[in-house]
């Protein structure tokens, strides 16, 4: 490419740039004005409302209006701490977990012959096609008490009555696992695949164990991606919305789905996004790490 | 990586992770056929609640709303991420490149409840009214940045002398792109396309936030009934969606099959 | 018995009366004049001034980094100098884009679109000069079978080999009758066999169309093989032009001598001069008569004393003693087949590399490790640099 640069190609990256910058990144100001604001029984339903029209005085009235108020409730009231830490921490297990089985699964795909690599790949694609809300909801009829989980152990007598799987804190990690195992399994297996196999060979060579070598080469070398599936999973599933309201129990908090009953059921809109907020500060610093991995992961493709 | 041959225990792996993750969905598709409405018990093979289903004129509705915004939403979601792709990796540095990327990456892992507040926010602030068009635009908005990761791959390991060939030979930079880049691309941006498609299919939280009355999708007529419990015609419905989805996964796969054989061996 | 005449001239130093560049008056296909280009704070090319006429296999000849890339990129119009002129037949190219200029490139990975075939690929450039149908076809075959590859045409680049890759990216670059053909690397991903095939092929491919030839290249066996003329590039600037053997037999620079195969520099001070040759001290030898460089030299200066490990001549046991010679220990010995390639240690100073070629079977077994050895040169088989 010519370093001259023209107006017509600065279009290209104009048209994009505008779209994003006005649908995802002025939004996020919006969410803190609203954040600020204070929840009224009326349409809209917050105060204040900014009308332009109504003058100078007016808006500088309203933007007097504007206060703290809400993440003062946030961090008084216990409940909403809670859910974000007991969001954390579920969606947490549920990474080390798909952590422990995306390994063996990755290093099992690789292994496949060249010939059947592509369909063992697209057998672990193919659920992330199907709908996200079909695979939660599948497992509602296999956790609930008369399902058929609890039906299958009851014939075998392991158990001698039906065991409470659906509404609890197990089914919520379990629902997270099964439904982020693609997100997880595919960058594993592209950093996986791509090492050159006598590299494992010459740990073993020069007196490792195979479990060794896996510590001392495989893991360090497969990392990035490791790290990038983990983010991948974590990020999403802390705000995760579906499968806490269909699988956790009524007791169950997460923070996705307290904000949906904030906003949803109590129509409180300034408290919903002061939620947001607060989920998005935690999320910041892992979503700057993910973006580093992933820049890194781009230029070493190159 | 290793070397080492596909083994008991890689086999034993594949096993187990292929049937926890196909064994729920085979269950909702083996007790659509059933003929009790008590799920649990297997009473014999019907279709009847296939049957039913062309007559529930609510869901048909929201069948036939949610597929017009997938088309809508992906299409623009289509150009707006391949132009995002090329600016990311043809245009060599310009003004804003940084933010270009952030505005890309971000909204891929950013939960989807921020994205269907702020967006509802949006639209609720400059007085759009909420229904159609404004899931449109919602879906087309993070669809964006999945077609332009996947576009953006393809990209950067196309080797950049194809289009250099392309000008040495008497093309102009614009030329050069529609004879060459594109159609090595096709094939990505196709695949991105259909992701886009399916995004806008599935979603059920962002279009929640941002449909109005009017526009209700099928993913939230499912959630609101899923939610009171599970019956055997949203299993129907759920296993109509799946082989839609497998039918097109294998159609798909089939005609990429030649261009990605291609790829594995150069 | 009868000796054979030779039949052909492979090697380009058999056309001894092709040398345009000696005519004084006679203007260049190309003019470069005070090329520069810089990326941020790195000057990739740095005042390049070089004249390359109609009919020359001219080689770019240096390490990785070292701006001939960048060069012939600037040529082709994929980048464009920050000061200085590109002149091709007299006209600036600067500025005109890629597909406006009479030049063409054979890229390093040959860059064959792999969604046409080999016909198409061919075709492309043709194409865009909206020829005629048959016009084109015609030119295909042609083209096609000049790098014999008649047969071929519906074939995807990727069922190709090596080699018929390499022959379809040239076919496709002569399409359209460049003025210059700059080719990039071109043998650099072809296997030895196939190169030394390749090389030939080349050389009668532009000795039939006359077209220049610009290679860019950091491998020296095949600038010296392919090329009438070389410019040895280092670090953005041209340090040397001339053809092979005035590049390798007579290096201007320490750079150059060192960078063309093979060869011991010993530091060395001027002692005597007189017409035609002078004497240094040199560590080892003591005093050492050498042919006058190029340049006057006075009795004081340092200099380096160049000589290639070939021209040095080794003989078992302490010889003769005189001028030119020194007794050594051999230190290390590389039995190569044809040849074997010594180390040699001299009381004081520096190791030396001494090659011999194997003429006798017996030879290689003459000289053992430890064993003493005298090493001697003529006059004229070394040379004085001065830079």
């Amino acid at each position: 490419m010519t370093r001259r640069g023209s107006w017509k190609r600065a279009l290209v990256p104009a048209l994009p740039m505008l779209w994003l910058g006005a649908l995802f990144l002025a939004p996020f100001a919006i969410i803190v004005r609203m954040s600020l604001s204070t929840a009224a029984t009326a349409q809209p339903p917050y105060r204040p409302v900014f009308d332009l029209a109504a003058g100078w005085d007016r808006l500088r009235g309203d933007l007097g209006a504007l206060d703290l108020a809400n993440f003062a409730t946030l961090f008084g009231d216990s409940l909403y701490v809670a859910s974000l830490w007991s969001s954390l921490k579920l969606a947490g297990l549920a990474t080390v977990i798909l952590l422990l089985i995306g390994y063996p699964l990755a290093l099992a795909l690789s292994r496949l012959p060249p010939r059947w690599k592509p369909l063992g790949l697209a057998l672990v694609i193919l659920p992330f096609w199907t709908s996200f809300l079909i695979r939660v909801y599948a497992w509602i009829g296999i956790l609930r008490p008369e399902g058929y989980l609890n039906t299958a152990l009851l014939w075998l007598s392991v158990v001698d009555e039906p065991v409470a799987f659906l509404n609890t804190d197990f089914a919520i990690v379990l629902g997270l696992v099964y439904a982020y195992l693609p997100f997880m399994a595919l960058p594993l297996f592209a950093a996986v695949d791509r090492l050159d196999p006598s590299l494992m060979e010459a740990a073993q060579d020069l007196g490792a164990p195979r479990w060794k070598a896996f510590w001392l080469v495989m893991l360090p070398l497969s990392l990035p991606g490791a790290v990038a599936g983990a983010l991948l999973v974590f990020i999403p599933a802390v705000g995760e919305v579906v499968v806490p309201d269909l699988l956790g129990g009524s007791d169950t908090l997460m923070i996705g789905r307290t904000l949906w009953s904030e906003f949803f059921s109590n129509r409180d809109w300034p408290l919903a996004s002061a939620l947001a907020i607060m989920l998005l500060a935690a999320l910041l610093p892992p979503i700057l790490i993910y973006r580093a991995v992933e820049a890194r992961r781009w230029e070493t493709a190159r | 990586m290793s070397r080492r041959r596909f083994g008991a225990w890689d086999a034993t792996v594949l096993s187990l992770v292929f049937a926890f993750l196909y064994i729920p969905i085979l269950i909702v598709v083996l007790f659509s056929f059933n003929a009790s409405r008590l799920v649990t018990v297997w009473a014999g093979f019907s279709t009847r609640w296939y049957a039913a289903l062309p007559g529930n004129g609510p869901l048909m509705e929201a069948a036939f709303i949610t597929l017009r915004i997938g088309l809508a939403s992906a299409l623009a979601a289509t150009l707006l991420g391949t132009l995002a792709a090329i600016s990311l990796t043809r245009l060599g540095p310009f003004r804003f490149k940084g933010l270009l990327a952030g505005m890309v990456y971000a909204p891929l892992v950013m939960p989807e409840i921020i994205t269907g507040l702020s967006l509802l926010l949006l639209f609720v602030a400059i007085g759009l009214d909420r229904g159609f068009w404004t899931i449109v635009l919602a879906h087309a908005t993070f669809s964006t940045c999945f077609v332009a990761v996947v576009v953006q791959a393809r990209l950067v390991t196309l080797d950049r002398s194809l289009e250099e060939a392309a000008r040495d030979l008497g093309c102009t930079a614009p030329m050069a792109f529609i004879k060459v880049t594109l159609p090595l691309i096709s094939t990505s941006v196709l695949a991105g396309f259909l992701l886009a498609l399916t995004l806008s299919l599935d979603d059920l939280v962002i279009a929640s936030f941002v449909s109005g009355p009017g526009a209700t999708t099928l993913p939230m007529r499912i959630y609101g009934q899923a939610r009171l419990g599970v019956t055997p015609e949203i299993n129907a419905i759920c296993s109509v969606l799946i082989g839609l989805v497998t039918v097109g996964v294998i159609a798909a796969s089939l005609l990429v099959k030649r261009d990605l054989g291609r790829q594995l061996r150069s | 018995m009868t000796i054979p005449a030779a039949t052909r001239s492979v090697s380009r130093a058999g056309r001894a009366a092709f040398a345009p560049w000696l005519e004084p008056g006679r203007q260049p296909l190309i003019r470069l004049d005070g090329v520069t280009r810089d990326f941020g704070q790195v000057r990739a090319v740095d005042g390049v001034t070089l004249d390359i006429h109609a009919g020359e296999i001219f080689c770019l000849l240096g390490p990785s980094g070292c701006g001939k890339t960048t060069l012939m990129r600037m040529l082709a119009g994929f980048d464009d100098p920050d000061r200085g002129r590109i002149l091709l037949d007299g006209a600036d190219l600067v500025g005109q884009p890629p597909h406006l200029r009479p030049v063409n490139m054979m890229f390093q990975s040959y860059a064959l679109f792999p969604h046409l075939s080999v016909a198409d690929n061919v075709a492309f450039g043709l194409r865009q000069q909206r020829l005629g149908r048959g016009d084109i076809a015609d030119r295909v075959a042609r083209l096609l079978a000049l790098v014999e590859l008649t047969g071929l045409e519906r074939r995807k680049p990727d069922a190709l080999s090596g080699g018929q890759k390499q022959r379809v990216a040239l076919a496709r670059a002569l399409a359209r009758q460049p003025k210059v053909l700059l080719l990039d690397e071109p043998l650099g991903a072809l296997d030895r066999r196939t190169r030394e095939r390749t090389q030939f092929e080349l050389m009668a491919i532009q000795r039939e169309l006359g077209t220049t030839f610009l290679v860019v290249t950091h491998d020296q066996d095949e600038a010296m093989v392919l090329a009438d003329r070389i410019a040895v590039m280092e670090a953005g600037k041209v340090i040397q032009v001339g053809p092979p053997r005035s590049v390798y037999e007579e290096p201007q620079s320490r750079a150059v001598a060192s960078f063309l195969g093979d060869i011991n520099l010993i530091e060395a001070r001027v002692t005597q001069v007189a017409p035609g040759s002078v004497v240094l001290a040199c560590p080892g030898f003591g005093a050492v008569e050498v042919a006058a460089p190029n340049e006057p030299v006075e009795p004081g200066r340092a200099v380096a004393l160049a000589i290639r490990p070939e021209k040095l001549r080794l003989t078992p046991g302490e010889g003769l003693q005189g001028p030119n010679r020194a007794l050594c220990r051999v230190t290390d010995i590389g039995y190569r087949g044809d040849g074997t390639l010594y180390s040699v240690a001299m009381e004081e100073g520096p190791v030396l590399r001494v090659s011999q070629i194997n003429a006798d079977r017996e030879m290689s077994q003459a000289i053992g490790l430890d064993d003493v050895v005298t090493i001697a040169f003529s006059p004229t088989a070394a040379l004085v640099l001065t830079r």
